[in-house]
């Protein structure tokens, strides 16, 4: 199965700490056992819908082996290897995930004052290009604005715009 | 999964037992879904495992009161600075 891993700068899980060995000249990295992993349940990775709930400096594209398990925003597997970087997520790209996410935040607060505080935090989002915060800020906006529904609507723009923007193929 | 958001202050005290590898799937993925998203937790975290990597081990308990006080109060404030 194809799924998607956010890294830490250098290949590195941002949580497990540990470093992936990376493809070269277009062949995969070396797999990753799961018993070799810190996280004793597997290999974690995710599909397309979670991507906004993950994201940080690397976007790789990872291929998953063995019974694969959907828990809550992640799939796990028992071993898995990174098959190529997604060169386009990019600080560009993070940019105008970050915009993107501001433009809705303005519609949001159109409907109520609650959501309305959540401008000035996009509006720093943008300018710290921090990506997370302002998937998050939008959708805190967004259930402000509307509840849960509009919340989840939130998180399925965010995950449309980065397969869209990224390029990514299989979008769930 | 958990609609329901975890607080910066709830991150501090369940930081020992994540890393102790002591939380439910469910809580660990609330636990990693709010340092994904706040700064002033990441680098909170990346201390404390920075000190466990020096000192061997540490709980919230070895950290004094005063301290846990200014570390919350500094992740209240850090998104204004
Ligand atoms: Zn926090």
């Amino acid at each position: 199965m194809i799924a998607w891993k956010f890294l830490a700068p250098g290949a590195i899980g941002p949580f497990s700490r540990v470093t992936w060995p990376t493809p070269t000249e277009g062949v995969p990295g070396l797999w990753l056992e799961a018993q070799v992993h810190p996280c004793a349940s597997g290999v974690h990775a995710c599909e397309a819908s979670d991507l906004p709930f993950w994201l940080h400096a690397e976007l790789w594209e990872v291929e998953l082996e063995g019974p694969v398990v959907r828990t809550g925003r992640k799939v796990v597997a028992p071993r898995g290897r990174l098959v190529r970087r997604i060169d386009a997520w990019d600080r560009g790209a993070m940019h105008d995930f970050c915009g993107d996410c501001k433009t809705r935040v303005e519609e949001y607060a159109v409907q109520s004052d609650e959501a309305a505080a959540y401008v000035a935090d996009l509006a720093d989002d943008v300018e710290d290009c921090h990506a997370a915060a302002a998937g998050d800020d939008a959708s805190r906006a967004a259930e402000a604005a509307s509840g849960s529904v509009l919340r989840n609507a939130e998180r399925i723009a965010q995950s449309r715009f980065l397969v869209a923007r990224l390029g990514l193929d299989g979008g769930d | 999964m958990s609609d329901q958001q975890l607080t910066c202050e709830e991150l501090v005290e369940i930081v020992t037992e994540y890393l102790e590898g002591g939380l439910s799937d469910a809580e660990r993925e609330r636990f990693e879904e709010h340092v994904v998203v706040c700064s002033g937790c990441a680098n909170y975290l990346d201390q404390i495992r920075m000190t466990i990597e020096l000192a061997g081990r540490v709980t919230i308990d070895d950290l004094m009161e005063e301290t846990k006080i200014e570390l919350l109060a500094a992740f209240r404030d850090w998104r204004r600075e």
